[in-house]
């Protein structure tokens, strides 16, 4: 970058209201990546003949191979407009679905979203997931048509077909934010060609068209139309730059962080907003207290762990001691940078408003809060919810022995990379399970192992299930320590919908105030006075423990061995050994041994795992699978197989749509069914068929099935095929 | 047939009373207790003097595997050798329960307990002590603190035991018990324990180089009091005999 940009890039980074953090979201293949390389080359980093081919944000080998974006990368470009200079830090989101947990930290990050919908496609399921996800976290949207090109040269769409066509994406579009904008921004944020915040255009072919612009230079719709006719797409490109539309489009209608951090800290934030540190957040002051939510951690090659992240209050220096609230240490900041796409380019500070990449946080994790040292109790930004999971494992193991370090080395620095990405060891035999977003999130993590040298062996890959329960245990199931002297008396009963729905959209958690946490339960989800207040932990997988004992003596100094005792039997429970998910357990009475040495961890954790297995086994317990949405598009004449496919599969079918000759059919089908899934759908749409799977909810499994399923488990984790029965950890008196 | 629960008294093999030599003679199977407390048992001697095997019990085999051992003692006699008295500081009256209520015949040999030996040798009256305590290894507990208070407040001695960890050769020592005791006070401040309070610190109980300190908790908590096993004794008011004897002993 040439000096003089690079001088007034800093300057600008000081001016608030000149800065405008941004991300781009999209249904895949709608043109994101493309979009971001025409952005980048306007700023002089790409050259403009390869933009549209360079794709140079997609890192990796194998996003290019499927055309995909897979890392975030952040960008800092300078614009003009309207006679001044302003800075938009990009935030590049990725857009396959197997990756939105990425999606999500990004959007915390970023206070305006460019959402790319494909002209000819038009709003898709994804469209739809990314847009929910960034109002949510109050990212305001506009909206980009892309491929406009496409209405004209393959559809050969005449100017009234292409207008229905763009007023339906709109008014498509706007209906999402009807749904899912809080009532506040409902009608603020809708979008129009008038208001400004709609541009529509070609990221190929590096032209986009704004009101503003039309109307500035006279620019007529039909003057598009005959550039593609008459061969003249080059004009343009010099007449109606995409990146003037888009830019100008982002400065004129999304927040700088001044504006944007006035009510996006109240949502994002659960501390008190009248604290010293709470009002220079909102404030965005660059005087206040240091804070910086990280988004997301890169591994360099040279550099070790890149830290990015948005500074939200103060200002960060190289040399600044700063604590990480996660994982509770102290660090000192050896460089400070900001992006310029792929790279980085070192700066000594950067204020509050920014986008800044950090070197000398080794245990920084995407999600982390950093703080200035004095702040080490402040109130951490809320969990980021995820709105996937992991669903679909797969065994590795390296052929030689000899590379299991490198291999175990390779994916723990995957998984600070990507922490959708989940890996147990088996320390005994060397085999390592990876469970992700579904199939090709896997595949992607294995091509990347095999592309290091490292050969490895793979097994099939299997669905995840979770283990819950439909009624509660008739009686409190007993168990007595190993040495008999305490006894502790369980009941498992499952959470009600209510409770779930909160656990899942991070409402309630196990580190917030319990107060609060308690109120929320009454109110929202039929909780007795007493269990909501007497919640002990909250595991991660929506499992939660009640203490209804009272003024029992020394309880308190086994409580934190009955929780480590709890998360240890939920994470393997007693059906097949797969986690536990909605279950309350409840502690209703407990004898516990004077003497320490008597009810140490050896005592009590065996006696817990005994009573939380007999409780679940005694509560009719039944599995859990994971359910995909699925929307699959298909030539109109083949809709019937496709529907038999997934109907045969165990899917439903929700609704139908048809555009042109197109038929959309959008869908539930189980995880399960759709390993392997590809090859049918193929033959019977003779290859015809595009679908998109997205982790929608878990499900219980049809009785009959459970069984099966759980047995098939059983035996492939080495355990003995029958399913335990309750009284096998239940003890008498 | 029955079980036999012997207690094997104190530090070795002939802390073993006649009696529970002649009855272990007696059984088929013999199980040695190996994790209860630090024994300086010598195998071969102790087979010889019984003149039978004796097989060696982790903590698994008479906690979760008991049941085995017991209904094996339907058809032979068992006898399970264990350090000190079998009811005392382990609690295996559970075991004895198990039994009974299985219908298992249990005959008991009490054997000598360091619940008599500390007092004695510290030249205290059993007739003042109120419950003792464990300092647990690897449990914060504050039940050793409470205790103590409860015992002082009605003038009490206090027998303090020092967890061990046989398998693993890790043994609380009095040094470490001692620094509990003031780190507990320091975070309940109840104003019970003093750096000055006399102490009196007891290692291998029962042997022939047994050790016996007396001092203010600041002078025992800086001294080395050889190998394991260890016990620590907070007095609580002392009448005119102990007094003498203490004067005696003390640093």
């Amino acid at each position: 970058m040439p000096k003089i940009e690079m001088e007034s890039l800093i300057s600008l980074m000081h001016q608030k209201e000149r800065i405008r953090n941004v991300g781009i979201i999209a249904h895949i293949d709608h043109g994101k990546t493309t979009m971001s390389d025409s952005l980048l080359a306007a700023a002089g980093i790409l050259s403009p003949k390869t933009a549209g081919q360079a794709r140079k944000l997609d890192y990796l080998e194998v996003e290019q191979k499927r055309g995909i974006t897979i890392k975030s990368a952040n960008i800092s470009l300078l614009h003009r407009f309207g006679g001044d200079r302003y800075v938009i830090n990009l935030v590049d989101t990725p857009g396959h679905v197997d990756f939105t947990g990425h999606v999500t930290r990004a959007l915390r990050v970023i206070d305006g979203a460019i959402c790319v919908v494909d002209a000819v496609e038009e709003v898709m399921v994804q469209t739809e997931t990314v847009t929910r996800q960034a109002l949510e976290m109050r990212v305001k949207p506009v909206l980009f048509i892309n491929k406009v090109d496409r209405l004209i040269t393959e559809l050969r769409l005449k100017p009234p077909g292409i207008q229905k066509k763009l007023e339906r994406i709109i008014r498509d579009y706007n209906r999402l934010i009807n749904i899912y904008a809080e009532p506040e921004y409902r009608d603020k944020w809708q979008v129009s060609f008038a208001k400004g915040n709609v541009a529509f255009g070609s990221a190929i072919d590096k032209w986009g068209l704004t009101f503003e612009m039309a109307k500035k230079r006279g620019f007529m719709f039909s003057d598009v139309i005959d550039a593609y006719l008459e061969n003249r797409v080059e004009e343009l490109q010099r007449e109606i730059p995409l990146h003037e539309a888009i830019l100008g489009m982002v400065i004129k209608n999304t927040p700088s962080p001044l504006e944007a951090q006035k009510y996006r800290i109240p949502a994002l934030w659960k501390g008190d907003l009248n604290s010293e540190i709470g009002k220079s957040m909102v404030k965005c002051d660059e005087n206040g207290p240091l804070v910086i939510s990280v988004n997301k951690i890169n591994i360099d090659p040279h550099a070790g762990a890149v830290t990015t992240g948005r500074i939200l209050s103060g200002t960060i220096h190289e040399g600044d001691e700063v604590f990480l609230l996660m994982a509770r240490s102290m660090h000192r900041i050896q460089q400070v940078s900001l992006y310029m796409g792929a790279d980085r380019e070192i700066i000594k500070e950067l204020p509050a408003g920014n986008i800044v990449a950090l070197l000398g946080l080794p245990s920084a994790r995407a999600g982390e809060t950093i703080v200035t040292p004095e702040y080490i109790n402040f109130p951490p930004f809320e969990k980021i919810k995820y709105v996937t999971e992991p669903v679909v494992t797969m065994a590795i193991e390296p052929k030689r022995p000899q590379d299991l370090p490198k291999l175990i080395e390779y994916i723990r620095k995957t998984s600070i990379e990507d922490p959708n990405l989940v890996y147990t060891i088996n320390e005994e035999t060397g085999e390592t399970l990876i469970s992700g977003m579904g199939e090709l999130h896997i595949e992607i993590v294995i091509n990347n192992i095999r592309e290091t040298g490292i050969e490895i062996v793979t097994s099939p890959p299997v669905v995840v299930y979770r283990e819950t329960v439909r009624g509660s245990s008739s009686q409190p199931v007993l168990a007595k320590s190993p040495n008999k002297h305490n006894r502790f008396w369980l009941v498992a009963e499952p959470l009600n919908d209510e409770t779930m729905k909160l656990l899942e959209d991070g409402k309630v958690t196990s580190d917030m105030p319990w107060r609060e946490r308690a109120r929320i339960l009454r109110e929202e989800a039929r909780w007795n006075a007493s269990d909501a207040r007497n919640i002990w932990v909250i595991d991660d997988y929506m499992n939660i423990f009640v203490n209804r004992t009272s003024g029992v003596q020394y309880l308190d100094e086994v409580r934190e061995m009955i929780i480590s005792a709890f998360r240890w039997s939920t994470k393997e429970g007693p059906l097949c050994g797969e986690p536990l998910r909605g279950v309350k357990i409840a502690l209703t009475d407990v004898q516990i041994h004077e003497d320490p040495v008597h009810r140490g961890p050896a005592q009590v954790m065996p006696a817990i795992r005994r009573a939380v297995y007999g409780s679940v086994l005694s509560a009719e317990p039944i599995l859990m699978e994971p359910i995909y949405k699925i929307q699959v598009t298909v030539p109109t004449d083949t809709l019937g197989k496709v529907i038999g496919v997934i109907t045969s599969k165990r899917g439903r079918i929700e609704r139908m749509e048809e555009r042109q000759h197109l038929s959309i059919v959008y869908g539930y089908i189980p995880v399960a069914e759709t390993i392997g899934f590809a090859s049918i759908m193929r033959k019977a749409s003779s290859g015809k068929a595009f679908w998109q799977n997205t982790f929608s909810h878990w499900e219980i499994v049809p009785e009959k099935l459970s069984n099966e399923i759980a047995i098939n488990i059983r035996k492939r984790k080495g355990k003995k095929p029958e399913i335990p029965r309750a009284e096998e950890y239940m003890d008498t008196l | 047939m029955a079980l036999f629960l012997i207690g094997l008294g104190l530090h070795d093999e002939y802390g073993l009373t006649l009696r529970g030599l002649e009855l272990a003679k007696g059984a088929h199977e013999i199980y040695l207790d190996t994790y209860t407390n630090k024994m300086y048992i010598n195998m071969k001697n102790l087979e010889k003097l019984i003149g039978k095997r004796v097989h060696l019990a982790k903590r698994h085999h008479l906690e979760e595997g008991i049941g085995y051992l017991i209904e094996k003692a339907r058809k032979k006699d068992v006898a399970i050798l264990i350090p000190g008295d079998c009811f005392t500081a382990t609690t295996h009256q559970s075991i004895r329960v198990e039994a009974v209520k299985k219908g298992v015949e249990v005959k008991v040999v009490p054997g000598v307990s360091v619940f008599t030996a500390a007092a004695g040798l510290s030249g205290l009256q059993s007739y003042k002590f109120g419950p003792p305590v464990t300092v647990p290894l690897n449990v914060f507990s504050r039940r050793v603190y409470d205790v103590i208070k409860g015992n002082r407040e009605r003038g009490l001695h206090t027998l303090i035991l020092l967890d061990a960890n046989v398998e693993e050769e890790r043994y609380m020592t009095i040094p470490e018990g001692l620094k509990r005791l003031l780190k507990l006070e320091r975070e309940i401040k109840g104003g019970v324990i003093n750096e000055r309070d006399l102490v009196i610190g007891l290692a291998r109980l029962g042997s022939e180089d047994a050790d016996l300190k007396i001092g203010e908790i600041r002078e025992l908590i800086n001294l080395d009091f050889g190998p394991p096993p260890y016990t620590i004794i907070y007095p609580g008011e002392l009448h005119f005999l102990e007094k003498e004897f203490v004067a005696m002993y003390k640093l």
